[in-house]
């Protein structure tokens, strides 16, 4: 792996919640035009460790952390960090669909309204490429002005990741996108990760160790907030170096 | 740590028919020898019927591999177990083959005065059966050892062929009027060399099974 190919380079990673040390010594490169897959067993830190990725674990109180994340050669914990940059360039989709009490349109809206402040026509323009990247548009282009919160959970999942694209991100982190919602809905949301990988690239969190397998092209597996493995998917699926890894993902164990 | 126990009985049970689908190829080999040996061909006969359950305990061992793969989702080395399982079982099923082709030889010679007393034939064939019956053993114990020890048995069974290649071959040379059956027994000679290697093939997924490597031990 070349340095070019790095977009997110952790470095002696640690992190404590109080005295609760969640995160060890963690090193890793997230890569270029990839889907990278944390799994592990709930409590093993990989939530912990994508929260970190764009400092939204800032908003835990009591978090403190030691080591680098290194994000276009800058330290993201560094002092001068644009905060609100970082996670406009680090987008997150998270858990559950958690549209704002808005229209469909606004929804989408309002990301680049705050932070561009663009045309009316410009507007509709990302409004309408969010939604096709999010393959929902065909699905609400008759009833944008809609309430978010009208749409099916799998709708308002794929409306979360129109709003994350609408802001024009860079990396898209994902945590547990699809734990709320039904297989088909799942398997449209795996294809869109897939699609999405053509731009972007993508960091998902997921326990469901198939998804992992079906979506991502790497995979690292954490234990009691150590990164055990990191290798390509295929390796960790078929044979895994470690032996913490094979019991995981052979399901003896989490 | 938890273990998957529904999951370990059906890779158990998957196992244990592999090892019963091992036992009749095994017997298949004994009585197709022994029924060559002593002309009997009833005991020839009953070997193609013993062919007749290997193939039937083929497909059931297939079926369990398949559900197992649809409904537990195996990974890693559960899942290198399971291919091997799906490719073993057609080393086997083969094999069974050889050893009916070897029995509907016995009944074409019949009651045909044997041209030579049969000596390296039943000594290749108590090897080949060790070889099954290891390379067998190996897969379910995960035993390398005993995996590459079945890989260097092959090469005796190779020399043994060649050996009774040339025997053959001298004896025709000799005497035409034996060309018919020494060419029979050349290929009884033949497919008891193809189980072998068949034997090796599962000795290999030995290795695969437990280093996701693939070896050749032959």
């Amino acid at each position: 792996m070349t340095d070019n190919e790095v977009v997110i380079k952790t470095d002696g990673l640690s992190l404590w919640y109080g005295k609760n040390q969640a995160l060890k010594n963690v090193s890793l490169c997230i890569c270029q035009r990839k889907v990278t897959a944390i799994i592990g067993p709930s409590g093993c830190g990989k939530s912990t460790f994508l929260k970190v990725l764009n400092r939204m674990v800032d908003l835990v109180p009591n978090v403190k952390t030691n080591g680098k994340v290194v994000y276009h050669g800058k330290n993201i914990f560094d002092d001068d960090i644009n905060l609100v940059n970082l996670r406009t360039r680090v987008g997150m989709v998270f858990q559950k669909p958690n549209p704002f009490p808005k229209s469909i349109y606004e929804n989408v809206a309002f990301g680049p309204r705050i932070h561009r402040k663009p045309k009316k026509d410009e507007l509709n323009e990302i409004v309408e490429r969010s939604l096709r990247q999010a393959s929902l548009w065909d699905e609400v282009k008759d009833r944008l002005n809609d309430p978010g919160l009208s749409l099916s959970g799998g709708q308002q999942q794929r409306l979360c990741i129109a709003r994350t694209l609408a802001n024009d991100p860079e990396v898209i982190l994902m945590d547990e996108p699809t734990s709320a919602l039904d297989p088909s809905a799942t398997l449209r949301i795996e294809d869109l990760v897939r699609e999405l990988r053509e731009k972007y690239h993508i960091v998902i969190v997921t326990h469901n160790m198939q998804q992992a397998g079906r979506v991502s092209d790497d995979t690292c597996f954490f234990l009691n907030g150590e990164l055990v493995e990191a290798d390509k998917t295929k390796t960790i699926f078929t044979n895994p170096r470690d032996s913490r890894t094979e019991d995981y993902i052979s399901g003896r164990f989490g | 740590m938890v273990e998957r126990q529904q999951f370990q009985k059906m890779l158990d049970q998957i196992q244990q028919d592999i090892i019963k689908m091992g036992g009749l190829v095994e017997e298949s080999i004994d009585n197709a020898i022994e029924s060559l040996k002593k002309q009997d061909l009833e005991l020839a006969k009953e070997t193609i019927q013993i062919d007749k359950k290997i193939d039937q305990l083929e497909l059931t061992i297939e079926d369990a591999c398949i559900q197992l793969i649809a409904t537990q989702q195996p990974a890693a080395r559960d899942l290198r177990k399971i291919s091997s399982s799906f490719k073993i079982i057609h080393n086997l099923e083969r094999m069974g083959d050889y050893a009916q082709s070897i029995a509907n030889t016995t009944l074409t010679i019949g009651n045909d005065p044997l041209i030579k007393p049969l000596i390296d034939l039943p000594r290749m064939t108590l090897i080949v059966q060790k070889m099954v019956r290891n390379s067998l053993e190996a897969f379910i114990q995960d035993n390398e050892a005993l995996a590459k020890q079945v890989g260097e048995t092959d090469d005796e069974v190779d020399q043994l062929h060649n050996q009774i290649f040339n025997e053959l071959l001298l004896l025709m040379i000799k005497n035409p009027a034996t060309i018919n059956q020494a060419t029979h027994l050349l290929f009884i000679s033949r497919a008891l060399e193809r189980i072998a290697d068949h034997a090796t093939d599962i000795a290999e997924r030995v290795i695969y099974t437990l280093h996701g490597i693939h070896a050749n031990l032959n």
